[in-house]
């Protein structure tokens, strides 16, 4: 039966929990306070330890606006700086990657060494009289630590150290991790219209797979699909899905795709052929693993409807060119710009986010409960987001389902 | 008769016009048996080569006709292509080097850049009609908006 | 003698040439006495063909020779256009298909793509030099902005 106005207007009839504000996507106010209390003080990928393996290696990103490098510095640890000269501002480094001996900045040639320290200004002596001397101009060093080959960043000095933060999640991916050597192979980039939030929540919400042609093939007719629990690290808000119940693998039937194969070659150390580990850090990062290849994903929000959505492939390092082939070439079948789910993925945010906008949705329905037994839910739940707005309401102080302490309808 | 440079370039055209109007089974018949196709491009960030898709014949062909089920971009995609440069290697095969700009329209009318980027095409000669043999699109463009399940 | 394929390349070019510069006695040189002029689209919206634009030699030269007269975008257009296909119907005409992209600069000198589309070319090939009889731009694009009085 179609809903009268004030129905719409008012919450979905479901419990609290159940339902998200479309605001939380679309409001400007939201998300300035988002950059502030969440992005700023939770840990943020930034690339994989692959990208920047020589001292002086450097790749340059954003987040919540501010401009940063990363770069491994001589005593081989990777740091990361805000990237805006100590004199008038400007961005010191200005390409995506590269190497370099030193950070000179193109607008008065101010220079910093590989630890941020201000090394040179140029006509240091018109400074003698009032400063600032090179010894009070270096860099902003941001807090940086790698895990796993994962090299991650934050903000907040007094925040949890990184392993604290991933905590029991890591069990999903830290074998794997340690037993293979992983270097990137695949990058791209996407600008979406959308909010950051709903992006890396359909990596999370794989109710979404009737979506995708792919995944009802391969994902949905495979049989152990409905065996698969969420688990859950409530403590942190992260989640990750691999062993069924009784601990066996859950194995995609890759073949059940026209033209595909399985893959029974070049399976990663710690997988057994076919399977599928898919883990979401909170608040925005998930790491898939598919058998044969890895795909980090992570997005840098510039607002709250532009979304740059970043997509990196990992292989095995030093492998010859006809594996590294192969493993490219299954990793862009289901990931990549070219690939079966991708554009889907993102049409999905885009669509969804154009009707939050100006208010044709009012609110997000994440009620989905599938119990799978010991208290645990089957992938396509939606525990996962629940869990993600939970946490999501302790770091911003409101409720994700009447953020702006509205009156509702019914009231 | 020798297969001439005029043949060789409406053949490449031919594959763009074919392709922008989603003919696929007109597009395969310009492919030779046993082809090879490839999207690639050089990453700054990575500073590697990378792949974005890499197919031979039974998976393009498997990939063209699954596009249907897909839910891809609404709107249309148009190839304006130049061939630059055609050179013989020997009697059977033919490199040919095309500049590519794709378009894409929304569903709305609008058009936009959606990459640019060459053909590098390897053509069999040595038949009646020339056919592709190799295609790597090499693209320029990285960001590629939403991407799309149509090759370029 | 018969008209080679390259004259009828040239012709399609030179029409784009002639039309970027705005020499427009020169272009309608180009098209015989009784040629039709069309511009024409698909239209999603309501479902069937469109047109745009159409005109006969008469109507042409007259929308010509008001362009100074109407308030018409500052910036210029350029046309970037790529002869895909030629096909002879008999010995006195030929059906050209010609990729075209319109590029649009401001006169702050930015350049954005305009529009793309077809050219659908009837060519006249019975004379001394090849003449476009009919013309169809179909285009792709169909938001253009607040448009133009010149052909595309």
């Amino acid at each position: 039966m179609p809903r009268t106005a004030e129905e719409f207007l008012s919450p979905p009839s479901v419990p609290e929990d159940c339902y998200v504000s479309s605001s939380v996507y679309t409001d400007p106010d939201l998300y300035a306070e988002e950059e502030e209390k969440l992005l700023r003080r939770t840990w943020k990928f930034v690339c994989h330890v692959s990208e920047v393996p020589n001292i002086g290696d450097y790749r340059t990103h954003d987040w919540t606006g501010v401009p940063l490098v990363t770069v491994r510095s001589p005593d081989k640890k990777v740091r990361t700086f805000v990237n805006s000269c100590s004199h008038r501002g400007s961005r010191v480094v200005r390409y995506p990657a590269g190497n370099m001996k030193h950070m000179t900045c193109f607008f008065h040639l101010w220079e910093y060494d590989l630890y941020g320290n201000c090394t040179y200004q140029t006509r240091d002596e018109g400074y003698e009289a009032h400063g600032p001397t090179k010894e009070q101009a270096g860099l902003r060093e941001v807090r940086t630590d790698t895990f796993c080959g994962l090299v991650f960043m934050n903000f907040d000095g007094n925040a949890a150290p990184l392993r604290e933060y991933i905590g029991e999640t890591a069990t999903a991916f830290e074998s794997i991790f340690g037993e293979n050597d992983f270097e990137i192979f695949h990058l791209n980039r996407t600008h979406m219209k959308g909010n950051w939030k709903a992006w890396f929540l359909t990596n999370c919400d794989f109710y979404h797979e009737w979506g995708h042609q792919v995944n009802r093939s391969t994902n949905l007719t495979s049989p152990d699909y409905h065996d698969r629990p969420w688990r859950l690290n409530h403590a942190q808000g992260h989640g990750y899905t691999a062993r069924k119940l009784d601990n066996e693998p859950f194995v995609v039937q890759y073949k059940n795709y026209k033209g595909w194969k399985n893959r029974d070659g070049l399976v990663l150390r710690g997988l057994q052929p076919g399977e599928l580990v898919l883990t979401d850090l909170f608040p925005n990062t998930s790491v898939f693993m598919r058998t044969t290849c890895v795909r980090i994903n992570h997005s840098t929000p510039y607002g709250p409807d532009h979304t740059v959505m970043e997509e990196r492939g990992l292989g095995i390092k030093g492998e010859s060119e006809a594996d590294r082939r192969q493993r490219a070439k299954e990793f862009t079948q289901v990931w990549g710009p070219y690939s079966r789910n991708g554009a889907e993925d993102v049409a999905f945010v885009e669509e969804s986010h154009r009707c939050q906008e100006f208010g044709a949705n009012k609110y997000d329905v994440i009620s989905r409960n599938e119990p799978i037994g010991d208290g645990l839910q089957r992938p396509q739940s939606d525990a996962y987001v629940r869990l993600f707005y939970d946490k999501w309401g302790d770091y911003m102080g409101r409720p994700a389902n009447n953020p702006k302490n509205l009156m509702t309808a019914a009231e | 008769m020798p297969i001439s440079d005029e043949q060789i370039t409406r053949l490449i055209y031919r594959s763009c016009l074919r392709l922008d109007a989603e003919d696929f089974e007109a597009y395969l018949e310009l492919f030779a048996p046993e082809f090879e196709y490839r999207i690639s491009n050089y990453s700054v960030e990575i500073r590697k080569d990378q792949r974005w898709m890499d197919v031979n014949q039974d998976e393009y062909k498997a990939l063209l006709e699954s596009i249907p089920l897909h839910s891809k971009p609404l709107g249309t995609f148009a190839r304006h292509a130049n061939v630059y440069d055609i050179e013989r290697n020997g009697e059977d095969r033919a490199k040919v080097t095309t500049f590519l700009t794709v378009y894409y329209t929304t569903p709305d009318g609008g058009t936009k850049v959606f990459a640019v980027g060459k053909y590098f095409d390897e053509v069999d000669i040595s038949g009646d009609q020339p056919l592709i043999a190799d295609r790597e699109v090499r693209l320029e463009t990285r960001e590629v908006g939403i991407g799309s399940i149509v090759p370029m | 003698m018969t008209i080679s394929d390259d004259q009828i390349k040239n012709l399609i070019y030179k029409s784009c040439r002639l039309l970027d510069a705005e020499e427009f006695d020169d272009y309608l040189d180009l098209y015989t006495e009784d040629f039709e002029y069309k511009v024409t689209n698909y239209s999603p919206e309501i479902k069937s063909d469109q047109e745009w634009m159409d005109a006969n030699r008469a109507e042409l030269k007259g929308l010509l020779a008001n362009v100074p007269l109407h308030f018409r975008l500052l910036g210029s257009f350029m046309r970037h256009a790529t002869v895909y296909d030629i096909e002879r119907n008999g010995a006195d005409t030929a059906n050209a298909l010609t990729y075209v992209t319109i590029y649009y600069t401001t006169p702050e000198g930015a350049t954005s793509v305009w529009a793309v589309g077809r050219y659908h070319d009837k060519i006249d090939v019975s004379g001394d030099t090849p003449l476009i009889a009919d013309r169809n731009m179909k285009l792709e694009t169909r938001e253009v902005g607040i448009g133009t009085h010149l052909p595309m």
